[in-house]
């Protein structure tokens, strides 16, 4: 014994770590995908994420191993991540929100926070796809069984627990709860209306009449139902609406966003460098319906009906 | 109301560009001016709207505005 004896870390444990590791992180690149359409710095931003999965799915995966060896502090270590993984959220927060001024139209508050959430909790899909993972491989060395099954086991709970977690932080988008059609842009004068709807009347410049004239593309939002417009409605989801539009298919000048009170509908309407119709319906179906403006409908209903 | 001012939506007046025939009581911080006729109006409002890069809006008694947001 040079001292390092009882160190030496088993084969099963090393297994269990590396599966668990591997899970985790996997966890974490399968949603990394949706997340680089949010993100301007590709390849930096997904290498960060991904050195954030390693670690994340690293304290999650030797944790089981640390506590078997009656080594209690090692829980400790999970609300560390938990802090850092905070980090992660406002440092996030503070990069989008420092870019703000450079966009064609600013992201906006709610849709800011939306995406640095996101960034935390995809964070916690590595962590806990690991520890499952480790669990439930721990579980099955304790019945006794072969070092094969207990990967297949620690695969298959990783698994079933990606698919848990990724359903339920799944949100809807816009597409889910309205319908996005193109519609005809009016000029009169310095008046800008689209199909009826009073949008702007800035349009003073004979410039400005002929730009939106020609190239303006606008677009119509209906809800599918009533209480979807409460969501639709609000500034930051239409922010975050028009952002993703002008992100997508750039914008020379003007753009705007209107509610029609009457019908529900929302307008937006803007003038893009590329005009690519397909792609804007695509952007506007596919932007992230905001957590902080959802609303449970099922909730308001049942206390309406209390009360 | 709603919270219109919060969201920082408004525009303030940056000019105004007039005829002879207007009658201007107050302009407040704006800038006033006076074209001898339409065509000068236009002129005019669109050389300070490329400056300023503002937007400009044309009220029904002939006055446009330049407006910056």
């Amino acid at each position: 014994m040079d001292g390092r004896g009882p160190m030496v870390i088993s084969t099963e444990d090393l297994w269990l770590i590396i599966i668990a590791i591997a899970m985790g992180t996997m966890a974490r690149l399968l949603v990394l995908k949706v997340d680089y359409k949010q993100y301007p710095s590709y390849p930096n931003g997904v290498l960060i994420h991904v050195v954030l999965a390693f670690v994340a799915a690293s304290i999650g995966a030797v944790a089981i191993p640390a506590i078997k060896s009656n080594n209690y502090t090692a829980v400790t270590f999970l609300a560390l991540a938990v802090q850092n993984f905070r980090d992660v959220r406002k440092t996030e927060r503070e990069s989008l929100k420092d870019l703000e001024e450079t966009e064609y139209t600013p992201r906006g508050n709610a849709y800011i926070d939306g995406i640095a959430k996101t960034f935390e909790a995809r964070n916690y899909f590595a962590l806990v796809v690991s520890l499952t993972t480790a669990a439930s491989m721990e579980i099955v060395a304790a019945l006794h069984i072969g070092i094969m099954y207990q990967v297949v086991a620690g695969i298959l709970a990783g698994c079933i627990v990606y698919q848990v977690i990724s359903r339920f932080s799944k949100g809807k988008s816009v597409g889910d709860v309205a319908a996005v059609r193109l519609a005809d842009i009016k000029v009169e004068g310095c008046e800008v209306s689209v199909e009826g709807t009073f949008v702007t009347n800035l349009a003073g410049t004979q410039n400005a009449q002929k730009m939106i004239a020609k190239e303006g593309v606008a677009v119509i939002i209906e809800p599918n139902q009533k209480h979807s417009a409460i969501a639709l409605h609000n500034f930051g989801q239409r922010k975050a609406i028009l952002f993703e539009a002008t992100r997508t298919l750039g914008a020379k000048r003007y753009n705007f966003t209107r509610k029609d009170y009457e019908t529900g509908k929302i307008i937006i309407l803007f003038v893009p460098i590329v005009r690519d119709f397909e792609k804007l319906i695509d952007v506007v179906k596919n932007t992230p319906l905001l957590e902080s403006v959802k609303k449970s409908h099922a909730v308001l209903r049942s206390k309406a009906v209390e009360e | 109301m709603g919270n219109e001012s919060t969201q920082r939506q408004t525009a303030a007046i940056i000019a105004a560009v007039t005829l002879s025939n207007h009658k201007i009581l107050s302009a407040g911080e704006a800038f006033v001016l006076e074209a001898k006729d339409e065509e000068e109006q236009q002129k005019l409002t669109l050389e300070i709207a490329k400056t300023v890069k503002g937007d400009v809006t044309q009220l029904s008694n002939g006055i446009y505005l330049i407006l910056k947001s």
